[in-house]
């Protein structure tokens, strides 16, 4: 299910998250349905172990990236007195998943097959 | 940990210190509201606000770069929005509306002899429509956030709501000398200009009602 994140864990490779966090908060509101950021931040963690931490407020302005290119819409409740901001995906962004998750994964084949190269040449 | 009043205070002022906008004030006080709930009744509340604060926010002085930094796809996502809104009335099945309403104006104003003074009346109202609608919103911003801070999508609204007023002024200035010169370019030209400022006005006023759609749970 989570598969992009399963790689990063075994990578531990912060640098190389911050390019497929889009593709991360799009899998998990696949799977998901509706979050809201901090919902968000504890899945990625629960997911990893607690090797990956959304830090550096970087969820923020890719959520909003993400609401900005159409792929996900948003709507609020008030829960305990205070507004919270729910995100799910938009029928564009249902088919980005698909489109993002191939991308990552032939990066990863790619990689692989680069890694094994070296390997074999040693 | 179940914060009590005097610790919500001081969170709300605390943040408010860093964040200028409503949007980004309410995401980040819920993320970190939510975070310390899951916390144990025992820790020092500034302590944990902090703590989270650097843990998912890289610091409270990352806190602006945090905020441009949605700002920026804010304003970017509201002005998408607008056009998806405005381009909407030449698509199907919105543009027969619009051809309707076109055809309409085109027959009265080359049947019908309108008063000159009564259709700059008219265009007066629809130009200045947006600029009321930006004045509403920020009533009503206060009203339903019951807040007074700003929106990221202040500069925005208030940018798309004065765009009818300075294009109407720039061409009868520059292009037709006279304030009610734009009513000789005849029949199709006031058709065009009519209708445009009434898919402009209805384009603004959905953005605006998006902006408030809400729902409430306990």
């Amino acid at each position: 299910m989570y598969i992009i994140i399963y790689i990063f864990i075994a990578m531990n490779a912060n640098p190389l998250l911050k390019g497929t966090l889009q593709t991360i908060i799009l899998k998990l509101l696949e799977d998901n349905t509706e979050m809201y950021g901090y919902e968000i931040t504890q899945k990625v963690k629960q997911a990893s172990a607690g090797e990956i931490m959304l830090t550096e407020g970087a969820l923020y302005p890719a959520l909003h990236k993400l609401e900005a290119e159409g792929f996900l819409e948003t709507f609020t409740q008030v829960v305990d007195n205070r507004v919270r901001k729910y995100y799910r995906l938009t029928e564009e962004g249902g088919k980005e998943v698909t489109s993002k998750l191939k991308e990552a994964q032939g990066f990863i084949e790619q990689l692989q097959t680069i890694l094994n190269l070296k390997t074999a040449a040693k | 940990m179940k914060p009590d009043k005097k610790q919500l205070k001081f969170l709300q002022d605390y943040l408010q210190r860093k964040l200028t906008y409503r949007e980004t004030f309410e995401e980040i006080y819920d993320h970190i509201l939510s975070a310390i709930e899951q916390l144990p009744q025992q820790i020092q509340f500034e302590v944990a606000v902090n703590k989270i604060l650097q843990t998912d926010f890289g610091g409270y002085d990352n806190l602006g770069k945090v905020e441009m930094a949605s700002k920026k796809a804010l304003v970017k996502e509201s002005f998408k929005k607008f056009t998806v809104l405005f381009t909407a009335y030449f698509k199907f099945p919105y543009v027969l509306y619009t051809g309707g309403f076109f055809v309409l104006v085109y027959y009265l104003a080359s049947h019908v002899k309108l008063e000159p003074m009564l259709l700059e009346g008219i265009f007066a109202l629809s130009i200045v429509f947006p600029g009321i609608v930006t004045l509403i919103r920020l009533y009503y911003t206060g009203y339903t956030f019951l807040s007074t801070k700003k929106s990221a999508r202040d500069r925005l609204f208030n940018n798309l709501g004065g765009i009818p007023v300075r294009i109407f002024v720039l061409i009868n200035l520059f292009i037709f000398g006279t304030p009610l010169g734009w009513i000789a370019t005849g029949a199709i030209g006031i058709s065009i200009l009519l209708t445009l400022a009434l898919v402009y006005n209805f384009a603004f006023y959905k953005l605006y009602k998006a902006e408030f759609k809400m729902s409430i749970t306990t």
